[in-house]
């Protein structure tokens, strides 16, 4: 049985290696040859070009100004995301007038797909950091309010008995029964909440924006340079697999009771 | 948000239930009401509120029309053109969009979905590359979907069809992998062939995560229409996408909201029409 999960392993690093690389080595060998155009795909060297040119400042902007215009303001408007979704849904799982008073306002809102907001977040903030917060803080607020509600509301009843039979006060219920059993459900709401807050903040930097990755690609588009399109499409998922390998760690930490048990 | 789903945890206890039938409160009458006349009615609190913050601060129309402007602006735009003609164009054109990526995705993803999880070397072949692409926000293709399709609806099909393609091939793969060995072992122990084993007992297994696959796919499809309209929509003149960029650029803020509420609608009526298709397949899956 051993032997063969390690063949398994073996024989699936093997196929791993082997399909990435002939994906690296068509893409060396069809840009090479010129069997496309670079506008069409960029050739390995063009991109590494693309790069330099990233890092050492394009269009006169320092690299790390693209990178602190993007995290920043995706870091903002998810902070401000959790900071409001989380203690709402929880409000409003545990207490029905706010239910009633808010879920159908949310109702109304949620079927709105985040980048709808991008041109009314210009009209109403401009094309500066505000605008861009409100677009990242409505896409990630929606996940952090809905898991946060369910989490509540799906507290098991006789947990919730139990506690009640042994005295415990309606705040005691909420805070030491119902949120630690609901974490896990909020916690992966928040996972949702940042790959949509990622993904949100790189659409409105597309659409308008004076730094920042999506910025890079966008400008690249604009005066047809693939490869730095290709870089700054690199920069973006590289960042969002590293966002999310730092929330596993947090969310490991945060519920340590709970075996590795990914539910996607 | 009470839709019956969540229901069962925190408001429907014995005790809870006690207490109500010997006194019964203001709020246990507000509970006791239909659900759809409790909704209607905050909807309505929620329009004279927004209606109230325009009047009340005068708040520019350009800004922030009130809602009967907006709806008024819905109504108008059923016949009235913008861009390429009126709301049913729009519509059309987003909804074609849609259809192509979305279909796109269905073609290459669930037979590969399907396929990855009954050989495992196609597996270890695709997952890493899909590994390398997952993190890749679907609007970020839309500059290289313009370069390879020109500023219009391939290109924005084209970004859908990297949104709903992910869903589509995690779901049918997780069926056939979720499929009860049992199943399988009963099958092969009464004759069965592969073939047979995998059209007759795999497929119609694996078949309600594949239409669940679909929805999810179609939910995200949706929201990367709306994007890549607004991104990468300069070639066309059409869709809802286009309408509310155009609000935004002849500063109609009535055009925009407006057509966010009717992207939200359209949304909501897709979402419905999938989920009953949905309960339809899954209805052995108890």
């Amino acid at each position: 049985m051993n032997g063969s999960a390690r063949s398994n392993a073996l024989a699936r690093a093997l196929f791993g290696a082997l399909s990435v690389g002939s994906l690296l080595f068509t893409w060396w060998l069809v840009t090479s040859l010129e069997l496309v155009k670079p506008l069409i795909l960029p050739p390995p060297s063009d991109v590494w070009v693309g790069f330099l040119d990233i890092w050492h400042g394009y269009l006169n902007v320092p690299f790390w100004n693209h990178f602190l215009a993007s995290i920043s303001v995706m870091l903002g408007g998810y902070a401000m995301a959790i900071a409001i979704g989380v203690p709402l849904g929880i409000f409003m799982a545990w207490n029905r007038a706010v239910d009633w008073v808010v879920g159908p306002l949310l109702q109304i809102l949620r079927p709105i797909p985040p980048p709808a907001w991008i041109p009314l977040a210009i009209l109403w903030f401009g094309i500066g950091y505000a605008g861009k917060i409100f677009i990242v803080f409505i896409a990630a607020a929606v996940p952090c309010i809905l898991n946060s509600y369910l989490a509540i509301k799906q507290t098991p009843p006789e947990l919730l008995s139990s506690a009640r039979s042994l005295g415990a006060k309606p705040h005691t219920l909420l805070f030491e029964v119902a949120i630690p059993s609901g974490l896990p459900t909020i916690m992966t709401g928040l996972r949702i909440a940042l790959g949509i807050a990622w993904a949100s903040i790189v659409a409105a930097e597309l659409v308008v924006s004076l730094a920042g990755f999506g910025f890079l690609i966008m400008n690249g588009y604009r005066n047809l340079e693939s490869n730095i399109v290709f870089v700054g499409m690199a920069a973006v998922a590289l960042l969002g697999l590293l966002m999310n390998l730092v929330f596993h760690r947090i969310e490991r930490a945060m519920l340590p009771w709970r075996e590795d048990q990914d539910n996607g | 948000m009470a839709d019956g789903t969540a229901e069962a945890g925190v408001s429907r206890l014995p005790a809870e239930a006690d207490r109500a039938s010997t006194a019964r409160t203001l709020g246990d009458r507000i509970e006791a009401l239909p659900n759809a006349l409790r909704v209607s009615v905050m909807l309505f609190f929620w329009l004279a509120v927004w209606y109230g913050v325009v009047e009340l601060f005068g708040v520019s129309k350009d800004f922030l029309p009130n809602p009967i402007d907006v709806i008024s602006r819905i109504v108008r735009l059923a016949w009235e053109p913008v861009g390429a003609g009126p709301l049913l164009t729009h519509a059309w054109a987003s909804i074609v969009r849609l259809l192509w990526g979305f279909g796109a995705a269905i073609v290459i993803g669930v037979p590969l979905g399907l396929a990855m999880a009954y050989f495992r070397p196609l597996q270890w072949i695709v997952a890493p590359l899909f590994e390398l692409f997952r993190y890749i926000p679907p609007i970020a293709w839309a500059p290289f979907a313009m370069f390879w399709f020109g500023a219009g609806s391939s290109a924005q099909a084209y970004v859908i069809f990297t949104s709903s393609f992910a869903p589509i091939l995690i779901n049918s793969f997780r069926g056939v992998q979720l499929v009860d060995s049992r199943l399988i072992d009963a099958a092969r122990t009464l004759g069965a062939k592969s073939w047979t084993i995998l059209f007759e007992v795999a497929l119609p297994a694996a078949l309600p995560h594949v239409v669940t696959g679909l929805r999810i796919g179609l939910a995200t499809g949706w929201m990367a229409l709306i994007a890549a309209e607004i991104v990468a929509g300069t070639g066309s003149r059409d869709g809802l996408g286009y309408l509310i960029l155009q609000g935004q650029q002849q500063l109609h803020a009535d055009l925009t909201i407006g057509a966010m509420v009717l992207i939200g609608i359209l949304g909501s009526l897709i979402d419905l029409a999938i989920r009953a298709v949905e309960g339809r397949f899954a209805y052995w899956r108890s």
